[in-house]
């Protein structure tokens, strides 16, 4: 038993380390990053929007990741009219927290006139990629764990007891915890796939050309429009990306320089 | 006749009743019974409607026509209460069959029946000039039904085959078909033609135009189906075709003494958008018609006769349309109001705010709507005043046409957002709107307003979208008005975006691991517990060496403490306890003897055996007399007891 025991703590520490991942945090200090913040909050509310985009880029260059942070930016855009920079910031802070309502809100304005989102998904997957994109794959996977952890000890309780109203309460609620389990997990499992391989980008500037090749000699494709979104496929194409349009599926390259990564 | 056939039974029952040799009194009796029946059934007779009528005014000579009475309740009708009383007299007209065709009706609408019975006779044209119905008249119960009289008029041949002289006024074309006889058999009975409703209409003023197609039989037209028309081109003209369903409407028509009947095939209504004499060209309407390919006689009817698909045939038929002018006048100049901007009807325009106080922060719909008979399309948006202290932000205009097209009318709404600019009272003046009224030749000018709302001071925290999602502009190029539009910038850090994600943190795999831990931990606790629970007498004799040296282990403890009388105790109940177990017996039962034999039997060698005996014996005795041996011939019984344990290990005991 005592071996079982050790070998369970070296394989947990083994896991352990690799799951460690190394973790970004800001370089100024919280007091710093505080005071940036009002700052450039003050510099919004006198609408001079010039000095509040500055104040909001550095606090994103000093490596602030706040889902606030990338709404008043997309803000701040808004107001300088460059909605396709707006749209970019407003996707991020909505990655960060699906919930923001007013960031949703106001990346529906910034993309007036472009086609929906979820076009060219399928209707009947519309409730369930509206469901998957409401919590953050944190979130998913802490539902997960929740979950997970509550139905393995009614489904232990049910195992361990012989008879008695108890062990059938235990067994349905191990039943419907199960069935909402692996229902979690296909969620938690396309939101983390979805954050984690998918990249997306969307588009900065208006008048970006969708080209056939990498090059800005190549055949003009299309015209992507300004603030809409693309799939990135591929990065690794010294300055030019792969991009697909989600909805109706073409493929052609956009330069880096217009596509704010997701 | 259903009233003979009524009597005819009253006088048969009358005979039998002789016949069975029935007394006076109570054929009496029978005959008052029966007219009491007959009284109270003719007390309850329904109320009926008569009506008399020749399926066609006008016909040639020789042709064919009937003669209906129809008799109708709202009740059922008794069949056998109707007789005709005074059948009508033909004159001109003669009489194919005595015996009418009967059918009966029955409907029920929204719960209430409805009852018919018809009588149809078949007649037949003679002589030229008018043929005449004399009336007649039928009983229904006891009571009379006067039929009136009718009049037909019965042309020759020659004349029924042309055109009215009403209709070669204007220059209908006669339709056709690519078989002469046929177009010789429709020779001035079918063509078509177009009716404008107004051919001299002002610019913008909607003009309905139908294709319509005539027939001179309704046994004609219904030999026809599948009718289309191929509309001109409408160059000037914005048109719209109307949905017509796919029941077409058949209604008679009168051409001087001749009747016809109308299908409206197509109908669009066209506005013109330039002044001037425009016209619509050309066009052809076609259908489809049932042609009889077994003709016995030159006599018999070309058309239709028995339903036979093998002997019909569909023959396509064009019917040629002449084109027509439109001139369209200009819009009167005299008495054109400023805010006048195109609108042609006869429109109603009427204003509304959604609120009277709200706060700077807010925005104000203001909802103007023009409603009414005309062209939608001409309706643009009412031009505002001044509004001193307000700011129009966004417009969104919806059109809720009556019809299907915006030809039909219907009403134009504009949703007009406002921002004030200040708080305090602010006004918005009243709102012109003038239209052409093409029915009256001359502008109307309505308003809308004025208005006056209240504006608080705002919380200047955040802007409060108030109106529709999509009022918003598509283009980026007022930022301004743009940026006005969205939320307002959050003033704290959310705080938590920064977090590496949940499903990397070191500990989250191992912890997802736990509930699989959990699990199988519990299987296993139950399977071992399931696994004592099959097996616990094998287990106890399995057990029972282990169990005797831990007794051997206390009788040593028991030695060490020079506690000669528990070591014997303790050795004695490990050897009989081993014994009882593996002989799987009680231990409180087994006697020295029976001890001995038992081993024996189980194949335990004699000498281990009587080993075994002599040590239980030297227990008891050693417990049970004082001058027992020492602490040395305590430690060699011990080691004795050990080795017996380790031969008696080995016997099979009977596995």
């Amino acid at each position: 038993m005592r071996r079982i025991f050790a070998y369970a703590l070296v394989f947990l520490g083994a896991v352990a380390g690799i799951a460690g991942p190394a973790q970004a945090k800001p370089s100024a200090t919280p007091q710093e990053v505080r005071a940036k913040w009002a700052a450039a909050t003050e510099a919004y509310q006198k609408r001079d929007f010039e000095e509040a985009r500055k104040a909001y880029e550095n606090l994103l260059a000093e490596g602030v990741a706040d889902a606030n942070l990338y709404y008043n930016l997309g803000n701040v855009y808004c107001q300088l009219g460059q909605r396709g920079k707006a749209a970019w910031m407003y996707e991020k802070a909505l990655k960060a927290a699906p919930r923001h309502a007013d960031a949703r809100r106001n990346l529906r304005l910034a993309r007036a006139g472009l086609p929906p989102m979820n076009q060219g998904t399928f209707i009947l997957f519309q409730p369930l990629a509206w469901l998957c994109g409401f919590l953050t794959a944190s979130e998913w996977a802490g539902l997960l764990l929740g979950v997970s952890l509550a139905m393995s000890l009614l489904l232990s309780l049910w195992i361990l007891l012989r008879r008695g109203w108890l062990r059938r309460l235990a067994g349905i609620g191990a039943a419907t915890g199960l069935s909402a389990s692996v229902l979690i997990a296909c969620f938690c499992a396309a939101r983390c796939a979805d954050s984690e391989w998918r990249r997306y980008g969307v588009v900065t500037e208006s008048g970006a050309i969708v080209r056939n090749a990498p090059s800005a000699s190549a055949d003009k494709y299309f015209e992507a429009a300004e603030g809409e979104r693309y799939l990135v496929e591929d990065s690794d194409l010294s300055g030019w990306l792969r991009v697909t349009h989600p909805a109706t599926g073409r493929v052609g390259y956009l330069p880096e320089s217009v596509v704010g990564r997701i | 006749m259903c009233g003979t056939r009524t009597r005819i039974g009253r006088t048969r029952q009358m005979k039998q009743a002789r016949c069975s040799g029935f007394s006076a009194s109570s054929l009496a009796a029978l005959v008052i019974a029966a007219a009491l029946w007959l009284g109270a059934s003719g007390g309850a007779l329904a109320e009926i409607q008569v009506t008399a009528d020749v399926s066609r005014s006008v016909v040639a000579i020789g042709a064919g026509l009937t003669y209906t009475i129809q008799i109708s309740s709202t009740e059922s009708i008794d069949t056998r209460l109707l007789s005709i009383e005074k059948m009508p007299t033909f004159e001109g007209l003669r009489l194919v069959s005595s015996s009418p065709n009967v059918g009966n009706r029955m409907q029920f609408v929204n719960g209430a029946g409805s009852y018919s019975y018809t009588l149809t006779w078949s007649l037949v044209a003679e002589k030229e000039g008018t043929g005449t119905i004399a009336a007649g008249e039928i009983r229904y119960g006891g009571r009379k039904y006067a039929l009136p009289a009718g009049q037909v008029k019965v042309m020759s041949a020659e004349q029924a085959g042309a055109l009215p002289p009403e209709l070669k006024d204007k220059d209908i074309l006669p339709a056709n078909t690519d078989d002469a006889n046929i177009n010789k058999q429709l020779e001035g009975k079918l063509f078509a033609r177009l009716l404008i409703s107004n051919p001299n209409p002002y610019l913008q003023e909607i003009v309905v135009v139908k294709c319509a197609v005539y027939g001179d039989s309704m046994d004609l037209l219904r030999l026809m189906g599948r009718f289309g028309w191929n509309p001109p081109s409408w160059g000037d003209f914005f048109a719209e075709q109307v949905d017509l369903g796919n029941q077409l409407s058949v209604r008679p028509v009168q051409f001087g003494a001749r009747q016809y009947y109308e299908v409206i095939v197509a109908q669009f209504l066209l506005t013109p958008t330039k002044v001037g004499k425009t016209e619509i060209p050309f066009s052809q309407a076609q259908a489809y018609i049932q042609v009889r390919t077994n003709r016995r006689t030159f006599e018999d009817d070309f058309f239709g006769g028995f339903p036979d698909p093998f002997s019909q045939a569909s023959i396509p038929v064009r019917m040629p349309i002449k084109g027509q002018a439109i001139e369209v006048k200009p819009l009167p100049t005299e008495g054109r109001p400023a805010s006048f901007q195109n609108a042609v009807g006869q429109f109603s325009f009427a204003g509304r705010v959604d609120r009277t106080s709200m706060t700077e922060d807010d925005l104000l719909t203001l909802r103007l709507e023009v409603g009414g008979q005309g062209y939608l399309g001409s309706v643009a948006q009412p031009v505002l005043p001044d509004l001193p202290g307000w700011r129009q932000v966004g417009c969104q205009t919806k059109t809720e046409a009556l019809g299907q097209s915006k030809s039909e009318g219907g009403k134009k709404i504009f949703e007009i957002l406002l921002r004030p600019g200040k708080a305090g009272a602010l006004g918005i003046p009243a709102i012109p709107y003038s239209f052409f009224d093409p029915s009256k030749g001359r502008y109307t000018e309505q308003t809308a307003g004025p208005f006056s709302i209240q504006v608080a001071k705002g919380k200047e925290q955040r802007l409060i979208m108030t109106g529709p999602q999509g009022v918003v502009a598509s283009t980026p190029k007022d930022a301004q008005f743009f940026g006005e539009q969205i939320a307002y910038i959050r003033t704290e850090l959310a705080g938590k975006a920064a977090s590496v994600p949940l499903y990397r943190q070191p500990w989250y795999l191992p912890l997802q691991l736990l509930p699989l831990l959990l699990v199988g931990g519990a299987f296993g606790i139950r399977q071992r517990r399931d696994y004592l629970d099959r097996h616990a007498d094998r287990l106890r004799v399995r057990g029972a060496g282990s169990r005797a040296r831990r007794e051997l282990r206390e009788a040593s403890a028991a030695l060490r403490k020079q506690n000669l009388d528990a070591f014997y105790q303790t050795l004695g109940e490990a050897l009989r306890g081993y014994l009882a177990t593996k002989l799987k017996r009680s231990a409180a039962g087994l006697t020295l003897e029976e001890m001995e034999r038992s081993c024996l039997e189980k194949g335990v060698s004699a000498e281990a055996a009587a080993a075994l005996r002599t040590l239980l014996e030297t227990c008891d005795q050693a417990r049970y007399v004082a001058s027992g041996g020492g602490e040395t011939d305590a430690r060699e019984i011990l080691n004795r007891t050990e080795s017996l344990l380790r031969e008696l290990d080995k016997v099979g005991w009977g596995k």
